[in-house]
């Protein structure tokens, strides 16, 4: 116990002695993990934050597209969907897109009637007329307007379009609720010059879970021109496009974790001549090469963890305290024009450990490799040089 | 002291010894050469030669900080020449106190730090190690320097650090190699008056020196001379010296 705290002391001295190269050489390192880290925290804090999102999602969307693209669907649709085994409610959806060339940012405009089972987390309350909204905060963020201010919003002709604020969602899942407007039906129809008896599409309830596939093939069989849309599809697109996009990324500062390997490689297999003498006299005065690995992985484990608690702590910072402004941009992709949310603070602990195992462990390998070299040569060659 | 002396046999015998650097290699150095010699317990042995004879390699051998590329060294009879490592290591710091030619101090450590150095693999408590390294520091004037780190010391103060962290294990032998080349007549003088000090505690001292002030001294019971990797006559030695 007294040999392992002298020896902690000793390291800790060894580390003051270089103290500008070692810190110089932390920044580095905690660089590095901050990058790679935050392109993990932010991976993962949308992967989470879409699946929470979708958990409240109907099991099974249906859209119609003619000639491949999005149709508006005639709401006798439901009527023959609901008519198979299985299916419980199906409510036919009003929304569309919105943007605003003003903020520059997309909003998504929806009906309260195909959604109100979806929408529970709510301060003010629903609109109950058609010159009331609720907004999501994302919106009143971008915007300005609280409960009873009056939101403005030109329609395709340019005329204004004024709306009263009922309500402000402060949800669980933010993604779903940011960019949200929530009007009446026949409001929004209005606005959008919608015309009745279509919708933007259709949900579907399914009593048994393991029987969505099978009633998504029926929808598709019987409706030719529909698209039913599965949640676990919708979970599954969600995923495959953030690996992708986090792979990416991943490849990219990879290149960045070979450098500082490589910097590292270099330092400790050039470990200065000071630093060999130094080993050479331990040696000499009744060291053993243990004793000298010993203090090297104290010393090497001190800068290593340091730098990968400070890179984690900036990393921290950078996606959940400032939104990632320098990765939001390439890993969010299109819902960079959706106003600014913020991210959930979920942490995968093991992404974490796979990065501590990329990063700490070659250089550990990079530090003591060098230092056994030297503390298994005999003292006399090490002094001599 | 550490370990018992032997009485009537030798404390260290060296037979037919050789190293040879960079073996088998373009500039491949015959140090040594088929060297025998025993040497006693108390006695204080003088090496000398010219620069490049071989002093300094011996000593290495001796204090089992070099492995002879042929030959047998024996400490106490106990053969150390082709030992493990870890075995190596503890025989330096229970058999051997050295002091460098260049003093080998760690120069950003403070005196009280290097002193206690040795004494680390040996997991004494810290306030042993801090009182028997405050003693040494007091017996050579140094008391006052403890906290004050090498580089800012004289050259002869470095030499006492030296000299007081060799003997920190409290070791048998005292090898010293070259340890007046940096000190005047009157610090090399004060040094032999402790290296006689530490004879008289009963120590072996194996010192390598081309410096008459050191080997002439009356301190020196045996002359060892080495020319070219080779022990030489006495006799020889003298004339050459002349």
């Amino acid at each position: 116990m007294i040999f392992n705290f002298k020896l902690l002391e000793y390291s800790l001295s060894s580390l003051w002695r270089r103290k500008e190269k070692n810190i110089a050489l932390i920044i580095v390192y905690a660089l590095v993990i901050a990058t790679l880290g935050s392109v993990l925290l932010l991976t993962h804090a949308l992967k989470t934050e879409a699946v929470t999102t979708l958990t409240a999602a109907p099991e099974i969307v249906v859209q119609r597209t003619q000639g491949g693209r999005h149709e508006l669907i005639p709401v006798t649709y439901a009527e023959t969907i609901e008519g198979f085994p299985g299916v419980g409610k199906v409510i036919p959806r009003v929304w569309g897109y919105y943007y605003d060339s003003l903020v520059k940012a997309n909003l998504t405009l929806i009906g309260i009637e195909g959604y109100q089972e979806q929408l529970e987390l709510l301060e003010g309350r629903f609109p109950q007329s058609p010159d009331e909204c609720v907004i999501g905060s994302g919106v009143a963020a971008a915007f300005g307007p609280q409960i009873g201010d009056l939101l403005v919003l030109e329609d395709s002709s340019k005329r204004r379009s004024e709306f009263r604020v009922t309500g402000v969602f402060h949800a669980a899942s933010n993604l779903l609720t940011n960019d949200l407007v929530v009007l009446q039906e026949a409001a929004l129809r209005e606005f959008f010059a919608m015309p009745d008896g279509l919708a933007t599409d259709l949900t579907v309830q399914v009593y048994n879970s393991r029987e969505i596939s099978t009633i998504a093939k029926k929808i598709a069989y019987f409706l030719p021109d529909s698209r039913p849309i599965t949640r676990e599809e919708l979970l599954h697109t969600y995923d495959s496009l953030f690996n992708w996009r986090s792979g990416m990324m991943l490849a990219v500062f990879a290149s960045a974790l070979m450098a500082f390997l490589i910097l590292a490689w270099d330092r400790a297999t050039g470990i200065s001549a000071e630093e060999k003498r130094e080993i050479g006299i331990l040696k000499a005065l009744g060291w053993e090469t243990s004793h000298v690995l010993g203090a090297k992985l104290r010393e090497a484990l001190l800068i290593s963890l340091t730098a990968f608690i400070a890179g984690l702590l900036l990393a921290w910072l950078h996606v959940f305290v400032l939104g990632a402004p320098l990765l939001v941009p390439l890993l969010k992709g299109w819902s960079v024009l959706f106003p600014t949310f913020d991210l959930p603070r979920v942490v995968d602990l093991y992404q974490l450990t796979v990065l501590a195992c990329v990063t700490i462990l070659p250089y550990l390998a990079c530090t003591l490799i060098p230092a056994w070299k030297a503390a298994s040569s005999d003292p006399d060659d090490v002094m001599r040089g | 002291m550490n370990a018992d002396i032997h009485n009537g046999g030798p404390l260290i015998r060296i037979d037919e010894v050789s190293k040879i650097y960079h073996h088998d290699k373009p500039d491949e150095v015959r140090a040594l050469q088929n060297i025998s010699l025993e040497l006693f317990p108390g006695e204080v042995v003088a090496l000398t030669g010219p620069s490049g004879s071989g002093k300094s390699t011996l000593l290495s051998l001796i204090g089992c900080m070099a492995r002879p590329t042929s030959g047998t060294i024996y400490l106490q009879e106990r053969r150390i020449s082709r030992l493990p490592e870890a075995f190596l290591a503890r025989i330096r710091r229970e058999s051997f106190g050295f002091v460098f030619q260049q003093y080998h101090l760690l120069r950003d450590v403070s005196v009280l730090d290097n002193l206690m150095f040795p004494l680390y693999p040996a997991a004494l408590p810290f306030m042993v190690m801090r009182e028997r390294a405050l003693a040494l520091l007091e017996k050579f004037t140094l008391s006052n320097k403890q906290k004050t780190k090498v580089r800012q010391l004289s050259g002869g103060e470095q030499q006492r650090v030296a000299l007081a962290r060799a003997l920190m294990a409290d070791p048998p032998i005292i090898i010293a190699d070259e340890p007046t080349a940096h000190l005047d007549a009157e610090l090399s003088s004060e040094l032999l008056g402790i290296l006689t000090e530490l004879h008289a505690e009963g120590r072996t001292i194996i010192i390598a020196s081309h410096d008459p002030v050191v080997y002439r001294s009356p301190l020196i019971s045996r002359r060892i001379a080495l020319r070219h990797g080779n022990l030489v006559d006495e006799n020889q030695a003298a004339g050459a010296e002349q």
